[in-house]
């Protein structure tokens, strides 16, 4: 299986790449609100020459980012263990149990993942492509900030598919136990 | 029908241990797929889970995970207890009332009840182990302590609360949660002294001096003043919340890597994914949980929840009881957001109408339910089987789960007494919004 381990390894890195980029162009998005908002303010207030417009697009393209982290963040969640479901009771389970119930659950993932998300999201891109919704602001297609949906959506069935053949590897205590050394 | 399908899908999927986010997820679809064709459903859950991530509102989740994991990682934690110590340990009981207080101000810094357990508890369960206590009552305190921190501002579930109830203030919603929070602090503190009295647990320790005191005080002032920053600019409307969230991750990331210097600049690309993987998983939480919500009004679910209520009694008083409980089992095996998105809708109408009978009117009934439900939620947080906060409590302590149950007994009896003195009592999260003028 070295080459699912392979792609594997190859997507998380370039997952973990762009989650950085957009979480911290996502700062600096909604600094530059605050701060083009905030200087305004004071120009108005002591009849100043108005140097900066408070910025209309900001809102807009803070909530395209939020949306593209918020939802390749759900997949990375996957691969690392982060989404919470009822794990106490496997304290109760035979070993034949718990094997059972670690392969219904992902197959229970991947479905959800595929329906709605792929299928369901790939729908819903076409839709708004079609009725050629955009936004007010910044004139970009909400296409755009939907592809997402289905992109999310892959990674995570990959990911909880992926996790399969990593239970037997020695690298999944470290993320159980959430420390993360690379 | 839509009901009985649903229930039996999610605790299917439940105990098969799927993400809870998931099974909600996929018990939505069941249940609209017994009258929705197989495309219009899947477009529509789809939507609904576009929608939740496009909301601006809720851009400020991540920024205050981020901020509050800066500086959990930075020092605080230890900086807290201290100050707690010199504040209340030489009060009988000293250190299980220091460990309350130091839970408080750590969740209202950090944001989340599980980074709290395990950042103070990491501390204080040791330490108490020292003084007699043993590590069950110790546990069983850290866990319940931890969650009062989330009732404090700025907290993300009044985030969350606001997007599904139209009309309130973020603002004037945050300080509704001071005094609530404060009379569970105040309940547990005394708790914790009556117990550790009784059962002759610690010792009693001299009243520190004013300068050890000042020296404590100043050494988190720092920590203290990014809510100073944050909930001042709100209150003011300087900033709405969305803006506050990301001026505080910047605070935050001056405090921890420059001023306390506890955090490395290396160490923040790792931080930086931590938090888009727990901002993944809430942001996946809301948006099922939006799409089971819509599912329900759908199918008229929440009618027949209110036919059933007022079936049992006509009493507000009675119907405000049954909410309680109804929340607070809720609360057992759900977390939080999901809860508050998928029930307020249920519930606050029904409230609503009922507001003359608790002398407010229906517009501050949303503050005082947006208070009473994650009041009851938190302390779902706390009771078995599936308490996030008991699962860290106890393996920080190294003891058997049910070995907490007992200790616990009286611990949560007294967050269910500040409960329902908090939900009988408005003017407790009404007073102060009303005084600042947040609240007309």
């Amino acid at each position: 299986m070295k080459v699912i381990e392979g792609i594997s390894r190859i997507l998380e890195t370039i997952l973990k790449f762009v989650l950085c980029i957009l979480f911290i162009s996502l700062i600096f998005t909604v600094l530059w609100q605050v701060f083009s908002r905030l200087i305004s303010k004071i120009s108005v207030a002591y009849e100043l020459p108005q140097l900066i417009q408070p910025s209309r697009w900001t809102e807009e393209l803070a909530v395209f980012q939020l949306a593209w982290l918020a939802l390749l963040g759900a997949a990375y969640a996957m691969r690392t263990y982060a989404h919470l479901g009822f794990e106490s009771i496997e304290q109760a389970m035979s070993p034949g149990m718990k094997a059972f119930t670690d392969y219904a659950s992902r197959f229970a993932v991947v479905v959800f993942c595929l329906a709605v998300m792929v299928y369901g999201g790939m729908k819903l891109v076409f839709l708004t492509h079609e009725l050629n919704q955009i936004t007010p602001a910044l004139q970009i297609p909400m296409a755009y900030v939907y592809i997402v949906i289905p992109l999310s959506g892959i990674l995570m069935a990959f990911f909880a598919l992926e996790g399969v053949y990593r239970d037997e590897s020695p690298e999944a205590d470290e993320y159980l136990t959430g420390v993360e050394n690379k | 029908m839509t009901i009985a399908v649903l229930t039996a899908v999610f605790l299917l999927l439940f105990f098969l241990r799927v993400p809870i986010a998931h099974a909600i997820g996929i018990a939505s679809v069941s249940a609209l797929l017994i009258s929705v064709p197989f495309d219009p459903t899947m477009i529509t859950m789809a939507q609904r889970l576009g929608a939740s991530v496009t909301t601006f509102t809720l851009l400020a989740i991540p920024f205050f995970i981020f901020a509050g994991k800066l500086l959990a990682t930075g020092g605080v934690a230890r900086r807290l207890v201290d100050f707690a110590l010199v504040s209340v340990g030489f009060l009988p009981g000293g250190l299980a009332v220091t460990n309350v207080l130091a839970n408080q101000l750590f969740g209202a810094i950090s944001g989340s009840a599980a980074a709290t357990t395990s950042g103070v508890g990491g501390f204080m369960i040791p330490a108490m182990e020292k003084e007699n206590y043993p590590n069950p009552f110790s546990a069983a305190l850290t866990a319940t302590a931890a969650t009062t921190g989330l009732l404090v501002p700025p907290s993300n579930v009044f985030i969350v609360y606001a997007t599904v109830t139209s009309g309130v203030s973020i603002s004037a919603l945050f300080v509704a949660g001071y005094l609530p929070a404060f009379s569970l602090t105040i309940s547990l503190m005394l708790i914790a002294v009556f117990v550790s009295q009784y059962k002759g647990y610690g010792k009693r320790s001299p009243v520190p001096g004013i300068r050890v005191f000042l020296t404590k005080f100043i050494g988190i002032f720092p920590a203290f003043f990014l809510i100073v920053l944050v909930m001042g600019g709100i209150i003011s409307g300087i900033f709405t919340a969305s803006e506050a969230s990301s001026v505080a991750v910047v605070y935050a990331f001056i405090l921890s890597v420059f001023v306390y210097r506890e955090v490395k600049i290396t160490q923040i690309p790792k931080l930086l994914l931590e938090t888009a993987s727990t901002t993944g998983m809430v942001f996946f939480l809301i948006g099922t949980s939006v799409a089971l919500s819509w599912v329900f009004s759908f199918t008229d679910v929440p009618q027949m929840i209110e036919v059933f209520i007022k079936g049992v009694s006509a009493n507000p008083f009675v119907i405000l009881l049954l909410i309680n409980i109804i929340l607070l089992l809720i609360g057992t095996f759900m977390d939080i957001t999901p809860g508050v998105l998928i029930f307020t809708p249920i519930f606050l109408p029904i409230m609503m109408e009922l507001s003359p009978a608790f002398g407010i009117t229906p517009n501050e009934m949303k503050y005082h339910f947006g208070v009473i439900i994650v009041f009851n939620l938190c302390l779902g947080l706390v009771s078995p089987p599936a308490g996030t906060t008991l699962f860290i409590a106890c393996s920080i302590a190294k003891i058997k789960l049910s070995a907490i149950n007992r200790p616990l007994i009286p611990i949560f009896t007294a967050g269910v007494v500040a409960l329902m003195v908090v939900s009988y009592f408005p003017t407790l999260s009404l007073w102060l919004p009303k005084l600042l003028g947040l609240l007309k």
